[in-house]
């Protein structure tokens, strides 16, 4: 295992842990219940880490993406059912994406939104024609460790941090009334959908088949999952920190994105905003990309296309049309002049009820000896596969009704 | 021919549908669409103090402020047309936020933002 990779592995994986819902719920959920929500980003946290793992495991000793799972193991109607409510999650969360990166160039430079949204959605087409799988994975979640900014932010206006520490453990804060005991029930759903959206497993997975992973590539599959993954959800947890501590006194519950780059320029003033605002810029570009591929692998890997970006573009014609499309059709979304908050919330309810037929045929592969061998699911990946399974199966049952009864999180 | 399994199966479309059809008309009434838009504009309202008064300070760019407040100036003049009453406080509040330059006073805009909330309070008590 080279130690170089390993590390950059990693960093990719903590620059791209987080995306613009991470920010909007991270700091909302700060503003609104203080540190009580802590629990939640850390729990769904390990959730991430063990169907990742999985998939990345699956990757490189089954050679199966998850949409060639689905397929196979849900039968044709199901799993078209599957990939189209997917693509529907995806393609919102890329316009919220693209919406984001928008809205973050027009606080960097005061042009206007609508031209931004079309530069961003240029520069994101043109950096996938042009890097290979790697560096464009590379190049976004690198950029996006601009966001430590945001930890280190935390540092430097001293937490309570007995507080913060205890809120890891779950909790319901007391003396809420019956509106905010749902609002709250609420947020829980949406970070939980949020720090586990399916895209991120169908990339990664599929990014393990690009990188052609073998046998030997699992200690850095489990590495990154579990160190990179842990690592970001850390910003992650920053965000809400901080939220807590600057936003709640005020009455703020961020309802404009650069909101959340004023955790950074409270402690260090313009240059903290700058990095704030640079490495929310690189996140959200790479969750643009990461959802964007993810539907062109999805539904290439479904119908049995060409796939991949270790092909030349033209080697691989459907795929790159299908990618392209999302970028276009997003871009086309974010024009009608929706807001990306809106666009967020949207996203963040349909991933949560697509999360249980993404993830239902992943565990039922990695446990099948069959194809994994002796890499099937153990013991301890079988019961906390099932036991997040049940859970997130609960939470995506429990995620419209609250939607609906809360205003999406607003009451 | 259909078997009980498939009719049963067959029939939960449109009980799913109805069910969805329910859970969106038992959506929030006037009064909790005005709560949600005074809680909104109350947040827009501190988010401009907030930025306002760091800018006077020089810890954020006069661009990022700039762009802060027009895009706060828009989501406010969306909440005031979206309120049930166009004669009411919090439309009277909305309107005087909206006519208030970029570069308002910070304490101006806290202690709009305060009469909002206290509009909220009583949308809540309501």
């Amino acid at each position: 295992m080279r130690i170089g990779e390993v590390f950059l592995g990693i960093l990719t994986a903590v620059g791209g842990f987080v995306d613009i819902s991470e920010l909007v719920f991270g700091a909302q959920a700060g503003s609104r219940f203080g540190f009580a929500l802590i629990w939640v980003f850390a729990f769904a946290t390990i959730g991430i880490m063990v169907f990742g793992e999985m998939s990345g495991r699956v990757a490189a000793i089954a050679k199966q993406p998850v949409f060639n799972l689905m397929r196979h193991r849900l039968g044709l109607k199901m799993g078209l059912v599957t990939l189209i409510a997917s693509l529907a999650s995806n393609l919102i969360t890329c316009a919220a994406e693209i919406g984001g990166m928008a809205l973050v160039l027009h606080l960097l430079t005061g042009a206007p939104v609508s031209l931004l949204a079309v530069a961003s959605t240029l520069a994101l087409i043109a950096s996938v024609w042009v890097l290979p799988f790697k560096w464009i994975e590379r190049s976004y979640g690198l950029l996006g460790l601009f966001m430590i900014v945001f930890a280190v932010a935390v540092v430097a206006i001293h937490p309570p941090w007995a507080q913060v520490a205890s809120a890891a453990i779950p909790n319901i804060p007391a003396g809420l009334t019956s509106s905010e005991l749902l609002t709250y029930a609420y947020f829980v759903v949406a970070i939980v959908s949020a720090v586990m959206f399916p895209y991120e497993t169908y990339f990664y997975s599929s990014g393990g088949i690009e990188d052609k992973w073998t046998e030997k590539d699992l200690g850095v599959n489990r590495l990154t999952t579990l160190v990179g993954f842990g690592l970001g959800s850390l910003l992650a947890i920053s965000i809400l920190v901080s939220a807590a501590q600057l936003f709640g006194p005020l009455h703020i519950d961020p309802q404009m994105p650069g909101t959340v780059a004023l955790e950074a320029a409270i402690p260090f003033g313009k240059a903290g905003l700058l990095l704030a605002l640079l490495g929310m810029l690189f996140a959200i570009s790479g969750a643009a990309v990461e959802t964007c591929l993810a539907n062109a692998y999805s539904v290439s890997q479904f119908f049995g296309w060409e796939w991949g970006r270790y092909k030349k573009p033209w080697e691989a014609p459907r795929f790159t049309l299908a990618w392209l499309a999302v970028f276009v059709t997003g871009l086309a979304l974010v024009l009608t002049g929706i807001d990306p908050l809106t666009l967020v919330e949207y996203a963040v309810v349909f991933s949560i009820l697509v999360l249980p037929l993404t993830y239902l045929p992943l565990l039922l592969l990695a446990g099948d000896r069959t194809y994994m061998h002796s890499h099937a699911n153990g013991p301890v990946a079988k019961i906390l596969g099932w036991s997040f399974y049940a859970i997130i199966v609960l939470a995506a049952l429990a995620a419209l009704p609250l939607f609906v009864m809360t205003s999406g999180g607003q009451l | 021919m259909m078997s009980p399994r498939s009719k049963r199966r067959g029939a939960r479309g449109p009980l799913l549908a109805a069910a969805a059809f329910l859970i969106a008309a038992s959506g929030p009434g006037e009064r909790s669409k005005d709560l949600q838009t005074v809680k909104e504009a109350r947040s827009v309202a501190a988010e401009w103090a907030l930025t306002n008064r760091l800018a006077a300070a020089g810890r954020v760019t006069p661009t990022y402020a700039e762009a802060m407040a027009r895009q706060a100036k828009r989501q406010l003049a969306s909440a005031l047309k979206t309120v049930s009453d166009p004669q009411g406080p919090a439309a009277h509040e909305l309107a005087r936020l909206t006519r208030l330059p970029a570069n308002a006073s910070p304490d101006v805009l806290a202690r709009s933002a305060r009469r909002l909330l206290a509009i909220e309070a009583g949308l809540e008590d309501r």
